[in-house]
């Protein structure tokens, strides 16, 4: 028996409050979580509902988010007509849903299949009702289309169903709080609005209090967390007024202190039963599915400091949206119906009146026909409030005329249908005519039980089957020469390439990797972006970390990046010049952002800006080269390094403790000069322990100290007050230093774990060239903020040179190779570890520590960068040919340049396709994929299956990159099949809001998903939505097993979101996993 | 008679005898399309043969050469289907009936005029509505062909009351406009556009004969019934849910200016034709774009098929073309009024007066085409819909009523 009671008035308990909770944050299941947009996560929508089959969850998902599971009918017959989806294709995917049946229509017979493809290539033909008659009437002309509307007329009559009118009140209560709020019945019951006025006004709160510092003026009493925030500063808010709610102040003022409370209340005003609260609630998270993603996102994070300072959580939202719903219900029911505004009133008047609303109803939407008009008063329908009775009460005969019009329009609409099916299948009007009642009805029903609704499944695994068929031919001349080789007993001896190259799976690597390859002498393989060292960076002079690894893991070592041992003054400088900007930088953002200043500003200046605009827009070569030469010209260069090495306590003791002596000797010096620099070691150290209060204080022991600085007691003690006030020499600030150094690095022996399951998890621990380059990416854009979702996924959307220069230095360390060769991967003493970073959007690889690249190398490095160079120049003109903005005839000499502007273009929306147009994932050798053009659609990770034969490193691989990767996928996948509700629409009206996301214009629900110009080119999807193949090549046993060994597996594959494709080493055949122990080949 | 008397007469009689023909046989589509564009195009030279024969004022030329034009639109608009054959009648027999009235005089006229009155009244009976309005505007009828039949036979002073009368009723003045807009609301098909036309020549016709006789007082009274018809007629715009019914009220909003102005702008012919015909032309197109898509949907409520300028690019762009065009409507008469001659003198009042109308006709009906504009050509497009554009003849029909106002508005 639940425990929530809905009676007014009685407070509720403790566990009352607890049990709300819990439904509200369970309801919240369908609604993903939303990131914010500083670390773009591609992550899928509907998350939530993974534990439903693929189906099911876009139903749910168009329940309650009302979006679009699948692509319109029209664009998948384009795929048709473009033979992207074959006939055997669709019959196959017809299997399921054909029955084994037929008919026979002139002196043909057609199965149930066959009328099924036509209807999904040609479309059902169906017509909205109220535009039938108008477009059947020219063809009644021929007679055969008479007879044929005659004929199907009889048809309906003789299956009439109940009376439509009334239809509409059964079906509205069916509905109600099931399939929309009280809210959104009003809206489309009264044309109110009322959903975008509660909307309206949430946003407004919500993009205050959930502000991370974008807006110069900050809400007031956000500290008090989100209900009371509002409760308390809702009341100088005129809206409530505005929006007619009477007495909005006593209102607000009695409302309950808490907003379990609060939420109980409205639900009890509002009538909502208790066994429909969970699906309420549903359909309110729902409404605003951006904001409320980001609300239970934050909600969850514990250590996140605006939520530790500003509190908000889901049941805080729902207090305020209730609260406005139930005022603004009330409202227009009482202005249209004359009823209070809740779920059983409500219900009451359909049940009382179903034969006038159903008259309201057509009215509204439909309005009446001709024929009906003459028996009703017009002006009832404009009558505020709704007189209901009259309604009911209206001529007998308007009824019967109207059953018989719509009868007649539904005859007319299905004959519309035929017609085109007809046409479809090639028979002639006539046989259709002559065709048998039970014929016509067989193929009426068909149509019916087969509506475009349902077309998309069938579409989608269509389109699915026809491409992996494809996929899998185009790589059969590869599995050809695998099978040859690796029948090969004695395999020849392996010689050292001239270098090696590890790129992130990413599917830009793919044609990068292919580039490179094809210049000769490189080898490449594909890792995951964070190269398995999942850390927490933090930049030199920034403040900030960040997890640099998927969102999957949380990073258990901090790295940083230090300034070289050589640098320390360059360093120094450095620090000062960043502080100097910095504080101007703070000083035009305070003038920009006061109230006065901006007057002034502007005509002072304004000028400057000015240059800035016309620079940008005019010339973003040059003002871009511009800028960099200042930039270069007033920046300190620093060489910097990591700390990948983990310090030991000892040592971080004694870092510490010389930074105090350090300390102490400035401070003597600058109190007693040359006297203070005179004192003792041991004297220092002792007046270090004394700060510390690791020795107690001794009269005897200080003497020495006061004879030399003529000091007594008191002045020991000022001088130690003043160490630890101005030095921070003090024990928690020991315990802090001593934690934060230890804290950073890696011993000795982790960093031998990770370099060894890297190089394992890759097949590579063999035939290593004297470079071997660990290649990250990211990407420089300008004006965008999806910039991070252009970035590593893997590094949590960052840039990932972080990882891959804290993997070469572990990977270069030589007490980490000599463990290594313990454990049987031997490196070369000359083969050497070099980070170097990807440009996603101009192909430029930039190599970092090259300080550490040994002298005799010197030629393997020019010869590796010379031909990374070539690769990204062919990278860039083969990408340039997919951008719709570039001129398809035009010769394009030099790549680079171009891809180089659409970097610094802040007008342009699209400076690169990113991950868009991916299809697959594949798991394998590199021989697998090596040669083969995919297009930049694939991800790639190396992995050889012979050396994992416990299935460990794939077991590493499913259960991290292929996860991403369906997240990757799923975004893409719902941003193209709805750009509106999972995407994030066209970017031309994005406003950024808080510093957590886009809006829509000045007020609109946070966009999730991608934006349209990602993921369309022009009115046609650019990606084409598939669930993702995930192509493993390894035994069908081991992936099984793996599979059945994580339920999040288990749910992926078995409820269809992601499509996992087995190669039998052995056999070389590719196998579809449909359930456990059922793979099916793939012809 | 002679040949000047009885040549207009036949002019008139000719399309009329077509139509009547032709409403009792059942003839192919096609071969009435083609007759009955000939037909227009002979009536045409019949004009211009008045015009250098005979001694015609331009402007009753002008006027049925707008007559003229609107029927060929309409007729060359129409499909070659069979059931279209009951549009191309009716247009005969008006468009013979409206030219009996333009281009004849004194009881000839008169007669004409009581023969298209007639005509109306029985297409009203026709249709089963047995409302109050309908008899309200089938006595107004009524008492529109005793005025007109009697006119000839009455004094001065009652003649030019009866004249005002079908002024009123043709020129359509609230309340005075309800024939006006039952015809138009009841009209088949593309024929709407065609009454438009017809209804508003037929006005300008009138108020041309009689506008001189207008005392100061009577310019006064039609003025402030200007004012109210404007707002009226606005605020009915507003609220309208059916396209023919928006176009009749925007029509009868707009030409309350006509009747507004004239207490303003001396020398109505010069200014006042020119824009009654621009109107008559933009009102028309309107009402032909609208039958179109009613003619391919069965849709004649604003709003219920929106998003249609995606799916349906060459209406998008005519339904845009005569917004912006009916939107800057007002302006026409107050330039072509103070250009071409002087005013007379002003009070305050009326300056305040006619200001107010011209700011109710001309906000009005920016707002209320917007918001039609919005309604019809904008939004997003029903996908259960299968739509069809407008064909080449249709949209030369839409354009050419669009041209012929914009000669009459700007360069005539």
């Amino acid at each position: 028996m639940s425990m929530l009671e809905d009676k007014k008035g009685i407070t509720p308990s403790e566990s009352q409050r607890i049990e709300l909770r819990s439904l509200v944050n369970l309801s919240c299941e369908p609604i993903s979580h939303f990131w914010p947009m500083k670390t773009f996560i591609h992550h899928n929508p509907l998350h939530g509902l993974e534990h439903l089959t693929f189906e099911d969850a876009i139903k749910e998902g168009q329940r309650f988010l009302r979006g679009r599971g699948y692509l319109s009918n029209s664009e998948y017959r384009k795929y048709f007509q473009q033979s992207r989806i074959s006939k055997n294709s669709i019959n196959e995917a017809l299997k399921d849903v054909s029955q084994n049946a037929s008919i026979s229509i002139g002196e043909r017979e057609f199965s149930h299949q066959e009328v099924l493809r036509a209807l999904l290539i040609h479309g059902a033909g169906k017509v909205a009702t109220d535009v039938c008659s108008a477009i059947l009437q020219p063809s009644l002309n021929q007679p055969e289309i008479r007879d044929l509307f005659e004929k199907i007329h009889n048809l309906s009559k003789k299956n009439a169903t109940e009376n439509f009118l009334k239809g509409h009140a059964s079906r509205e209560k069916k509905d109600l709080a099931t399939q929309y709020t009280l809210a959104e019945w009003c809206d489309q019951t009264f044309g109110t609005n009322v959903q975008d006025q509660i909307n309206g006004e949430i946003i407004k709160w919500l993009g205050g209090f959930l502000d991370e510092g974008h807006a110069p003026w900050g809400m007031p009493e956000r500290k008090k967390t989100f209900y009371k925030a509002w409760k308390e500063l809702v009341l100088d808010d005129a809206s409530g007024s505005i929006l007619g709610i009477q007495d909005w102040k006593n209102k607000i003022l009695n409302l309950p202190n808490r907003p379990e409370d609060a939420v109980l209340e409205s639900l009890s005003l509002l009538g909502i039963p208790k066994n429909l609260w969970d699906s309420y609630f549903s359909l309110h998270l729902a409404q605003l599915s951006g904001w409320t993603g980001f609300i239970k996102w934050r909600s969850e994070q514990t250590d996140y400091a605006w939520q530790s300072a500003f509190p908000i959580d889901l049941i805080k939202y729902m207090a305020i949206r209730l609260f406005y719903e139930r005022e603004l219900v009330m409202l227009a029911c009482q202005e249209k119906l004359a009823i209070p505004g809740s779920y059983t009133s409500i219900s009451q008047y359909l049940n009382n009146h179903p034969t006038g609303y159903g008259l309201y109803k057509e009215f509204r939407s439909r309005v009446l026909p001709d024929e009906v008009v003459n028996y009703l008063n017009m002006s009832l329908f404009a009558q505020d409030p709704l007189n209901i009775e009259d309604l009911d009460q209206c001529d007998s005969r308007l009824i019967s005329v109207w059953e018989q019009t719509r009868e007649k329009q539904e005859a007319e609409g299905k004959t519309l249908m035929v017609m085109h099916l007809a046409q479809s299948l090639g028979v002639s009007i006539q046989d259709v005519v002559k065709s048998t009642p039970d014929t016509l009805s067989s193929l009426l029903d068909w149509v019916e039980q087969f509506p475009e609704s349902q077309h998309g499944p069938i579409w989608l695994e269509a389109l699915e089957s026809s491409y992996i068929k494809g996929f899998a031919k185009k790589i059969s001349p590869n599995l050809e020469k695998l099978r040859k080789s690796d029948e090969i007993e004695e395999q020849p001896p392996e010689s050292r390439p001239l270098s090696q190259a590890i790129f992130c799976i990413d599917v830009r690597s793919e044609c990068f990797r292919r580039q490179l390859e094809e210049i000769g002498g490189n080898e490449t393989f594909g890792f995951a972006g964070f190269f398995g060292v999942p850390i927490c960076y933090q930049g030199f002079s920034s403040e900030q970390q960040t997890d640099q690894c998927p969102v999957l893991l949380k990073p258990k070592h901090v790295v940083k990046e230090i300034p070289r041992a050589s640098q320390g003054k360059a360093a120094e400088k450095f620090l000062e010049g960043q502080q100097i900007a910095k504080t101007g930088h703070t000083l035009l953002h305070d003038l920009k952002e006061n109230v006065v200043t901006p007057y002034v500003m502007v005509e002072a200046i304004g000028w400057f800006f000015g240059f800035k605009l016309f620079g940008q827009t005019l010339h973003p070569k040059w003002f871009k080269k511009a800028m960099s030469w200042m930039k270069e010209s007033l920046a300190i260069p620093i060489r910097t390094t990591l700390t990948v090495d983990k310090i030991q306590r000892e040592e971080a003791f004694e870092m510490v403790a010389t930074k105090h002596r350090a300390a102490i000797y400035r401070l003597f010096t600058e109190k007693y000069d040359q006297q203070g620099a005179a004192v003792p070691h041991d004297q220092v150290e002792r007046l270090r322990k004394l700060a510390l209060n690791q020795i107690p204080s001794d009269s005897k022991e200080n003497e020495e100290l006061f004879r030399l600085l003529k000091w007594n007691e008191s002045d020991l003690g000022q001088f130690i007050v003043a160490l630890r006030k101005d030095f921070n020499l003090h024990e928690r600030d020991l315990d802090y230093q001593i934690q934060q150094i230890t804290q950073t690095g890696f011993t000795v022996s982790e960093q031998v774990n990770y370099v060894e399951t890297a190089l394992r998890l890759l097949g590579f621990t063999k035939t290593f060239a004297r470079l071997v380059l660990l290649c990250a990416h990211g990407s420089i854009s300008d004006n965008n903020p999806y910039e991070s979702a252009l970035d590593c996924g893997a590094c949590g959307g960052n840039h990932g040179i972080s990882n891959a220069r804290t993997l070469a230095v572990m990977a270069n360390n030589p007490q980490v190779r000599q463990m290594l060769a313990e454990r049987g991967i031997t490196i070369p003493p000359d083969a050497h570890f070099l980070p170097g970073q990807h440009d996603t959007t101009t192909d430029e690889v930039e190599l970092y520590d090259l300080e550490e690249v040994p002298a005799t190398h010197r030629k393997d490095l020019l010869r590796l960068q010379h031909d990374l160079q070539e690769a990204g120049e062919k990278n860039s003109r083969e990408r340039l040919s997919r951008f719709p903005d570039v001129p398809a005839t035009k010769e394009i000499d030099e790549a680079s340049p171009l891809t180089k502007i659409r970097s610094m273009d802040w007008s342009q929306v699209r400076p690169e396709w990113g991950l868009s147009g991916h299809t697959a994932f594949i798991m394998g050798r590199r021989s697998l994929s090596q040669g083969i053009n995919f297009e930049g659609r694939t991800f790639l990770h190396s992995y050889d299956h012979s050396q994992d034969p416990d299935g460990k490193y794939l077991e590493i691989i499913m259960t991290a990159p292929m996860i991403v990767t369906n997240w990757i996928n799923m975004e893409h996948y719902f941003s193209t099949v709805d750009p509106v509700v999972y995407g994030a629409g066209s970017k031309v009206y994005h406003n950024v809001v808080g510093n957590i996301g886009v809006m829509y214009g000045s007020q609109s629900d946070l966009c999730v998903g991608l934006p349209i110009q990602t993921v369309f080119n022009g009115d046609k999807p650019y990606h084409e939505p598939m669930r993702l193949f995930a192509v493993i090549e390894a035994p069908l046993e081991r992936i099984a097993t793996i599979v059945g060994r994580h339920v999040i597996l288990q749910r992926l594959t078995g409820n269809r979101w992601i499509n996992l494709v087995a190669i039998d080493p052995d056999t070389k055949k590719f196998f579809n996993f449909r359930l456990m122990e059922d793979w099916q080949p793939i012809n | 008679m002679n040949f000047s008397n009885i040549f207009p007469i036949t002019l008139a009689l000719a399309p009329l005898a077509l139509g009547v023909v032709w409403k009792f046989s059942n003839g192919l589509s096609t071969t009435h399309k083609s007759i009955g564009l000939t037909a227009i195009g002979a009536l045409a030279g019949g004009l211009i043969y008045m015009r250098s024969t005979l001694e015609i004022e331009p402007s009753i030329l002008f006027l049925a050469s707008a007559i003229l034009l609107s029927g060929f639109c309409v007729i060359f608009s129409q499909e070659d289907k069979q059931q279209t054959s009951a549009i191309y009648a009716p247009i005969m027999i008006v468009l013979g009936l409206s030219l009996g009235v333009l281009l004849n005089q004194g009881i000839v006229s008169r007669i004409f005029l009581g023969g298209l009155l007639g005509y109306i009244g029985i297409s009203q009976n026709r249709e089963q509505q047995n409302s109050f309005r309908t008899k309200i505007i089938f006595l107004h009828i009524s008492l529109a062909i005793i005025l007109s039949l009697g006119s000839v036979f009455i004094g001065d002073s009652l003649q030019m009351f009866a004249s005002l009368f079908l002024a009123v009723t043709f020129l359509p003045l609230a309340p005075f406009h309800l024939p006006f807009v039952g015809t138009i609301k009841d009209a088949k098909e593309t024929l709407s556009s065609f009454w438009i036309v017809v209804w508003l020549i037929i006005g300008l016709a009138e108020l041309r004969a009689l506008y001189s006789s207008l005392s100061t007082q009577m310019l006064f009274t039609l003025s402030l019934l200007a004012l109210v018809s404007a707002t009226y007629a606005s605020l009915a715009s507003l609220g309208q849910k059916f396209n023919s019914l928006f176009v009749a009220s925007a029509t009868v909003a707009h030409v309350a200016l006509v009747w507004g102005l004239l207490e303003v702008f001396p020398s109505f012919p010069k200014w006042g034709i020119p824009f009654g015909i621009t109107l008559a032309f933009v009102m028309g197109g309107v009402s032909l774009a609208f039958s179109f898509v009613r003619q391919r949907y069965g849709w004649r409520t604003l709003g219920k098929l929106p998003g249609l300028a995606l799916p349906m690019p060459r209406f998008g762009v005519a339904m845009v073309l005569l917004v912006s065009f009916a939107l800057f409507l007002p302006l026409f008469p107050i330039f072509s009024g103070l250009m071409v001659m002087p005013t007379i003198v002003i009070h305050d009042v009326e300056i305040v007066r006619i200001s107010f109308l011209f700011l109710v006709v001309w906000l009005g009906g920016g707002w209320y085409f917007l918001q039609m504009l919005h309604q019809t050509a904008f939004g997003e497009a029903r996908s259960d819909v299968p739509y069809f554009d407008l064909r080449l003849t249709e949209f030369v029909a839409v354009s050419a009523l669009l041209l012929g106002a914009a000669y009459s508005g700007m360069i005539y």
